[in-house]
């Protein structure tokens, strides 16, 4: 069977190309322009997947994105994408889709059982029997998921490119028929910048598969003819395959855009999807209308279409998918869906629940002899895989029972239509509230909230007419918003319509069986979720639409429901006794289709990108000498330097050792470096340090402190006064940069009278610190221009001079409690001088070190490093540091430390810990109680905040804050581990080496 | 993803924006005369205003200035930007 | 010391021989880092005399608006804030420039802030350049928008730049030191379904300045 159901000429498909693709594990063929829909139907494929509940078969409903049924996987291994919609799928050459939900297979299923009991599955089913006990839920989970089928998501990294594309426009048009185009059209002739979005592969929407001729040509050259004079134009951009699916606030929207999916072979570096964030100055949405199921039983079996799909895939894509059809319908357009099949050679008859259908669709019928059965509806499909019959009954002169059963009719397509709903999603993303039209019988878009406006079917116009006079409005409209006006507007196109008879509102169609007792009657077809299922949930004291929603699970499914929300709302109003417009919507919210992650993620990924690596300007001599590096913020920093056979703990032990013993190099660019300037730059400083800047001399360092308001520590550093004016600050490499802004913001905000200016200086100098007792003697061979002598040189203090030929800064301070000097050369010549030290330190034996080794340096010393043993809950007080806060000038966070909960004496104070087993080293973050004990809770005193083997003094040291720690010198407290052991530790003062000082002040 | 308007720049994009909580809180002269409570109020107490908010936004990406917006936080409408040290302009319904 | 210090532009790592990708005239976009300019922070009072007078008479240039550029006699001042500006300069008599502009700003409250070795310059170019910026930054780009002259501070990718618009197909991306390599990365990897050329440019060997 291949390509039976092809007509044998029209349509928009490439018959010179055909396209070989697998569904199911079964080879087809179609033609370049079909979609997997179009194609599977074109082989008289009709079932393509299995229901969610009830495993029933299900065929190709629609012909858009309201697909419920044909849900596809496409691909497989890495590059597969579940969840797809046939309908909106092209087939290439080659591509392999596996329906989704047909677990074991679409024909043979398992799932079945599940129907034949599906009396035990009503709405609220998982709630009501596998929610409870919760504990065996992971177990049903396992199993339902599996039955339910969701796809499959690949188990390995994407290799596909995707990206992201920040656009600006004054208009973005969503959507190309013929009310976006005109839109599209007006707005790009008043020279504004456009972007028109749509998400099939062609432009046209309904002009497609129109029979209505335009300036007296088919439709579709019209549509040409536009699209030439949009693409002639610098400023629109055109983007099929591109799915506007989500509404934000400020008129910000965002696009999903296939670009290579549909080619058999892209060209290298293309992005399979782009993400395009746009910010529009104005929005026409032009979104179309989707056209409404009606509720009857069995309204699910394959072969029951929408009238409207059934349209499309014979004008558009040249299949009947009928041998001999009905029309169900409660409105005229279903009529031209009668003319099409008629057209097609396939033998129609309409059903039309309207007692007096009329007007000229209904004559163009008459002329054609179509039959029309004028206040019947169907009572009934039979047929399982397929269906064969419809059965049909005569309405009541209410029109809201069966008067009597009216006979059968033999078909392989029911064509349905229940009226139209225009697609207001986007409308209602942007925050704007839909409101119920009670004469159209639809949702049509509210008082806009954002710069959008609807036009043609999304605002409810249904014929090509408004279609065109709205959009050309809108556009024009859109861009004077925007601020571009036009001096020649477009033409709208000649076109000869009549208008439509009156619709006929039929949200469930009488049946002889009340709902629930005979076939089903399905509202979401994605979910199983019957009418029965809805009326029960009402009866079950359910009000609100959102409850019934998640009851039922109405509209939860990939579709988002935008087949059966809108007959489920009504249904639920009916049961309620209330109206529609009082019972309202579901939230939309974005996506209005599925997105993958991987567009949501663009190139934003992996080690390089993901985040940014910053990098010193030595990163490349630690790279060549085989250091690992540590993450401290977004900088990489050389952690330690294993030589060959150490693991981290050796080489840290060697790296202290070297240091304490010689001269150890760290590279300490990432220090954050501010250049405060101005004549108020000491009083500034005063403000934002604890303690006093004033009468520090040119030349001189100090320590500073620096408080959040509430008192706790917020970053620390060591600045120096480099004239009269002038200080260069330094901070913790992670607080850098909202140490900047935090003190831009007191300057702006509360200071603007202060005369300082701040400058981030961080890139500008590569900072090399060499520390150990040979220090000096290996920087005085490199400088020949600064005195080293402790007298001319003191600690804390700094200098400008020349390292190994280079401008350079100075500075005689210690974060190792070494004699060691910190040099700063600008970073471009960094690798230069780091280089010099290196060669001129060979002798001394120079060992680089890294982070762990700092560390530990500096844990021996008792030296806190703001973000480990504070946590933003630490006062100076805590840490022991009153000796830094001045009890004699204001300065932020002043106030707090007074405060009663910053006085009481248990506050958690920093204190060094010595494992009374001196090679047990505790872990970082381990809790400390006071007694080892069975009796739980156990009270909790505090936690270790740094902890490390310290090579130089051979046992491990810790610094830990305890209850009311330093009252407690030489007490006790456990940690429990892990592996279940307690490890006691004996409480001490913070500095473990050199408590007097002297190794740095030599 | 707000598009805020910066009394220097014009508009931007949120991206190049960083947020600074309410406006017009301003740190008390003498902090030491005042009571603990007094104190935690200008620390801790913020309104919460469902509605018209005045709260301070910082280009921290463009031309570093701060500057106070005037935003309705359940729709998220800015009314007016204007810079620190001004008060935001009358209410223009 | 008679050894010339040997500088390291921020790009060090990046390898710009690479003898690769694409042909000049296939080229959508071209990258090429711009070492030869030193930077300079600025900032003052515009409304300041000494301050502007001072600026006009060393440099040969007006201070431009903010978000706007001016540029003579191998000077370029990008107006980044209300006080602050970027100077730029290739010029010869840049140590005698600066020299001079530090003596004159000395007289009131204004200060120059040496950043040659803070930030580097990107250039990027060709007939794709906007499209590869506009995938990193939410700043409108249109020529309608930011035509030549004009200068923003923005994001881009993930870093912090300062982008200035030199001619319809050109735009120098001024970035800090530590996010070059990242952002030069991110940039060619941006640009590669457009064909990207590395264009090696002169590595500065650039003075060590002041300290
Ligand atoms: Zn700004």
């Amino acid at each position: 069977m291949t390509q039976s159901f092809r007509v044998p000429s029209g349509g928009r498909i490439d018959r010179s190309k055909p396209v070989g693709f697998d569904f199911n594990g079964q080879r087809y063929e179609g033609y370049c322009g079909d979609t997997l829909a179009s194609a599977l139907l074109a082989n008289g494929v009709r079932v393509v997947a299995r229901s969610y509940k009830y495993h029933r078969p299900r065929g190709v409903m629609a012909a858009g994105a309201e697909e419920p049924n044909a849900l596809v996987q496409v691909g497989s291994g890495a590059t597969t994408i579940p969840n797809l919609r046939a309908t909106q799928t092209e087939i290439v050459d080659g591509m392999q889709a596996v329906s989704m939900n047909c677990w074991p297979s679409v024909d043979n299923d398992i799932g079945t059982v599940t129907g034949a009991f599906a009396r035990m599955l009503p709405a609220g089913f998982y709630y009501k029997t596998f929610m409870w006990p919760p504990q065996m839920w992971m177990k049903y989970e396992h199993v339902i998921r599996k039955a339910a089928g969701f796809g499959t998501a690949p188990t390995v990294a994407d290799p596909d490119r995707y990206d992201k594309v920040n656009a600006h426009c004054d208009v973005l048009v969503v959507g190309a028929g013929p009310a976006g185009l005109a839109a599209a059209l007006s707005a790009a002739a008043s020279g504004a910048r456009v972007i028109v979005a749509d998400e099939q592969s062609e432009f046209g929407g309904s002009l497609l598969h129109s029979r209505t001729p335009l300036d007296d040509a088919p439709a579709t050259e019209w549509v040409e003819k536009a699209l030439r004079a949009l693409r002639d134009n610098a400023d629109v951009t055109l983007l099929p395959r591109s799915t506007v699916y989500g509404y934000f606030d400020h008129n910000f929207l965002t696009i999903a855009e296939r670009v290579t999916d549909h080619l058999a072979a892209a060209a290298p570096n293309i992005p399979r999807e782009r993400l395009w964030r746009v910010r529009a100055k104005r929005v026409v949405l032009a979104t179309g209308a989707i056209e409404r199921p009606l509720v009857f039983p069995n309204n699910d079996r394959p072969g029951v279409m929408l009238a409207s799909a059934v349209s499309v895939y014979i004008n558009r894509y040249a299949v009947t998918p009928a041998m001999r059809a009905v029309v169900f319908t409660n409105n005229d357009s279903a009529y031209s869906t009668a003319l099409d099949l008629a057209d097609a050679g396939v033998p129609v008859s309409v059903v039309d629940a309207r007692t007096n259908p009329g007007g000229h669709c209904f004559e163009a019928l008459q002329q054609r002899g179509i039959e029309v059965l004028p206040g019947c509806v169907v009572t009934n499909v039979r047929g399982t895989k397929r269906i064969s019959v419809v059965e049909i009954g005569r309405l009541n002169g209410a029109g809201d029972a069966i008067a009597a059963p009216s006979g059968s009719l033999g078909c392989d397509v029911l064509a349905m239509s229940g009226g139209w709903s225009p697609a207001v999603h986007l409308h209602a993303q942007s925050g704007a509230r839909p409101r119920f039209d009670a004469d159209a019988a639809c949702f049509v878009p509210g008082e806009s909230v954002q710069a959008e406006c609807s036009v043609g079917a999304a605002n409810g116009a249904m014929s090509l007419t408004e279609c065109f006079a709205q959009g050309f409005a809108g556009g024009v409209a859109a861009a004077k918003a925007a601020g571009r006006s036009s001096a020649v507007p477009p033409k709208l196109p000649k076109l000869d319509e009549s208008a439509e008879a009156a619709m006929q509102p039929l949200w469930l169609v009488p049946s002889l069986t009340p709902p629930g007792r005979g076939a089903k009657q399905f509202v979401d077809y994605q979910n199983d979720t019957t009418a029965a299922d809805i009326q029960l949930a009402a009866r079950e004291g359910y009000r609100s639409i959102e409850h019934v929603k998640r009851y039922t699970a109405l509209g939860f499914g990939t579709d988002q429901g935008k087949l059966g929300n809108i007959n489920g709302m009504a249904i639920l109003a009916a049961s309620l006794g209330n109206s529609i417009a009082a019972t309202g919507t579901t939230t939309f919210r974005p996506a209005y289709t599925p997105v993958t992650f991987g567009t949501i993620a663009g190139r934003d990924l992996g080690a390089e990108r993901f985040d940014p690596v910053r990098k010193t300007a030595l990163h490349g001599w630690h790279v060549e000498h085989g250091a690992e590096f540590e993450n401290v913020g977004q900088w990489k920093r050389p952690w330690y330097y294993p030589q060959s056979g150490e693991d981290i703990r050796a080489a840290v032990n060697r790296e202290c050792l070297a240091t304490r013993n010689s001269i150890g190099i760290l590279d300490a660019s990432t220090l954050g470096k501010i250049d405060v300037y101005g004549p108020d730059a000491a009083e500034f400083l005063n403000r934002i340090y604890t303690n006093a800047w004033s009468k520090l001399e040119v030349g001189r360092c100090r320590y500073g402190l620096m408080l959040g308001e509430d008192g706790m520590v917020m970053d620390d550093g060591v600045s120096a006064r480099i004239g009269e004016h002038h200080y260069y600050m330094t901070t913790t490499t992670g607080g850098a940069a909202h140490v900047m802004g935090w003190m831009e913001r007191w300057l702006q905000t509360e200071w603007p009278e202060l005369k300082v200016y701040l400058t981030s200086v961080t890139d500008q100098w590569a900072v090399m610190s060499i520390a150990g007792p040979k220090s000096r003697s290996l920087i005085s061979e490199l400088c020949d221009d600064i005195d080293f002598a402790s007298s001319a040189f003191p600690f804390m203090s700094f200098r400008r001079g020349t390292v190994a030929g280079v401008p350079a800064r100075v500075f005689r301070i210690s974060f190792s409690g070494e004699l060691a000097f910190e040099i700063n050369v600008p970073a471009n010549f960094g690798r230069y001088v780091w280089d010099k030290v290196m060669a001129a330190g060979q002798p001394y034996g120079i060992t680089p070190y890294g982070t762990e080794t700092m560390h530990v340096l500096r844990a021996e010393k008792g030296y806190v490093i703001v973000g480990q043993d504070t946590d933003g809950s630490v006062t100076p007080i805590d840490l022991g540091m009153d000796w830094i806060v001045s009890k004699n000038k204001d300065f932020i966070g002043k106030r707090s430390l007074s405060r009663s909960d910053c006085v009481r004496d248990n506050r958690k104070q920093l204190v060094g810990l010595l494992t009374d087993d001196p090679a047990e080293v505790l872990p970082e973050g381990a809790q400390l109680v006071n007694e080892p004990s069975d009796q739980y809770p156990v009270p909790m005193v505090g936690h270790v905040t740094s902890s490390y083997y310290s090579a130089c003094l051979g046992r491990s040291i810790a610094l830990a804050v305890v209850k009311g720690g330093r009252s407690r010198m030489q007490g006790k407290v456990y940690a429990a581990l892990l592996d279940g052991r307690t490890l006691s530790a004996t409480i001490a003062g913070p500095v473990f080496y050199d408590a007097e000082g002297a190794r740095q002040n030599v | 993803m707000l598009l805020i308007e910066c009394p220097w720049c014009g508009p931007r994009d949120q991206t190049e924006f960083s947020y600074g909580g309410e406006a017009h809180i301003v740190r008390p002269v003498r902090p030491d005369t005042l009571s603990d409570a007094e104190w935690a109020d200008y620390l801790f107490m913020r309104t919460n205003t469902q509605g018209r908010f005045r709260e301070q936004w910082c280009h921290v990406h463009g031309c570093r200035r701060w500057f106070n917006v005037e935003r309705d936080t359940v729709s998220y409408r800015i009314d007016s930007v204007y810079k620190v040290g001004e008060m935001p302009p009358e209410p223009k319904e | 010391m008679s050894e010339m210090p040997q500088a390291q532009t921020p790009l060090v790592e990046i390898d710009m021989a690479r003898d690769r990708l694409t042909a000049a005239e296939q080229a959508g976009v071209v990258l090429a880092e711009r070492g030869d300019y030193r930077h300079h922070n600025l900032r003052g009072d515009a409304s300041d005399a000494i301050f502007s007078e001072a600026i006009k008479t060393v440099l040969g240039v007006d201070l431009p608006a903010l978000n706007r550029f001016t540029s003579g006699e191998g000077h370029t001042l990008l107006g980044l804030g209300p006080d602050e500006w970027l100077w730029m300069t290739s010029a010869e008599n840049a140590d005698a420039a600066v020299a001079a502009l530090d003596a004159a700003l000395v007289k009131t409250f204004a200060t120059l802030t040496d950043l040659s070795s803070a930030q580097t310059v990107i250039e990027v170019q060709g007939p794709h350049a906007g499209d590869v910026l506009g995938k990193g930054t939410p700043f409108d780009l249109h020529a309608r928008e930011f035509p030549p002259g004009t200068c923003t501070q923005s994001v881009l990718a993930k870093a912090a730049v300062v982008i200035q618009r030199i001619d319809a197909a050109a735009f120098h991306v001024i970035v800090r030191r530590s996010f070059a390599d990242y952002l030069w990365r991110w940039l060619e990897d941006a640009a590669s379904e457009y064909g990207c050329r590395i264009e090696a440019a002169e590595r500065r060997q650039n003075r060590a300045g002041t300290s």
